[in-house]
């Protein structure tokens, strides 16, 4: 007898994984935790067959429609994670979107190096990982900021002078000097503008005070 | 001149308030099921977090009998600052009926 003629399969299980990715424990315990329960007690009340099946497809359509909601709507009280990411809010989560694109735009001239050294970090921070999980560090502890270490570009101080000036132009010369990145430069530049833009009128009608008095 | 607004009570939770303090704790879904499609199963969760968080209702987890299995449901019930918005709420709209009739 294997362990699913066992154990009885429960719905909702890996959306409530995924949600647990998401979410924060009050939004779980709030809006998506009572969906998902209501889900699995809907579904175990039904007969089998065809109105079981017609139950799960209501409740998982509209557990989606929760999440959905949830993730991208900010008054949804959820705190729209998803939107926030993909606007930038929480800084260098970001890179998970751009990463891919550059990593397109470097293909020509960088492939080879590039794929190289992903595989090559991927597998060296999977050992550094085991490796960690069998020694763990008892003496050097990370000081609890309340702020996730996050690798954000704009963290890095160039002063708004002559001097931050010749970097960023440096900066862009050094891209143009190779050929195949001068499409991907132009494109860059054109979208940052309109990102920029975009950012900026969102969190002019978004946000409050200090932040929309420095940059209202 | 600072602009003063208005406490509104909309729809849907006006909907729930009445729901609630008509049938006693129910669950989001029975709630859906009771509204004649009023609320939807995608929003009704969403609307009754937004209600705890302004003490419209309240919420509990139901006891789990033996043996069973998945997330336990959660039951929700008015508050008394529900009940006194609500019923204020009917009776401004009752006021507001009246004087358009006349």
């Amino acid at each position: 007898m294997s362990i699913n003629e066992i154990r009885p399969k429960i719905p909702g299980q890996r959306v409530l994984r995924f949600a647990r990715l998401v979410f924060n424990d009050a939004a779980l315990a709030t809006i998506l935790e009572p969906a998902i329960a209501d889900l699995q007690r809907e579904t175990a009340a039904s007969v089998r067959g065809r109105a079981r099946v017609l139950a799960q497809v209501r409740g998982y359509l509209g557990l989606w429609a929760v999440i959905l909601m949830a993730a991208l709507v900010p008054s949804a009280g959820a705190g729209a994670p998803v939107l926030a990411m993909l606007l930038g809010l929480n800084g260098g989560f970001l890179v998970v979107f751009l990463a891919p694109i550059l990593f397109a735009a470097l293909w020509p001239t960088f492939g080879a190096f590039t794929s190289c050294a992903v595989a090559a970090g991927f597998l060296f921070s999977f050992v550094v990982r085991a490796w960690n999980d069998r020694h763990p560090v008892t003496l050097a502890r990370r000081r609890t900021t309340g702020k996730e270490p996050e690798i954000n570009l704009s963290g890095i101080p160039v002063a708004g002078d002559v001097g931050g000036f010749l970097f960023v132009v440096a900066s862009v010369l050094m891209m143009f000097g190779l050929p195949n990145l001068r499409g991907f430069v132009v494109g860059a530049t054109m979208a940052a503008v309109l990102l920029a833009y975009g950012l900026l009128v969102w969190r002019r009608r978004h946000l409050e005070s200090p932040v929309r008095r420095i940059i209202g | 001149m600072p602009s003063v607004q208005s406490p509104t009570l909309p729809p849907k939770e006006r909907l729930i308030l009445e729901l609630l303090i008509s049938s006693g704790p129910l669950y989001g879904l029975e709630l859906v099921l009771r509204s004649a499609g009023s609320l939807k199963r995608g929003t009704v969760y969403v609307t009754l977090g937004r209600m705890e968080t302004k003490g419209f209702v309240t919420s509990e987890q139901e006891e789990m009998p033996e043996g069973a299995i998945g997330l336990p449901r959660r039951r929700y019930r008015p508050t008394g600052l529900g009940e006194r918005a609500f019923h204020a709420w009917s009776v401004y709209t009752r006021a507001l009926e009246l004087e358009w009739q006349t």
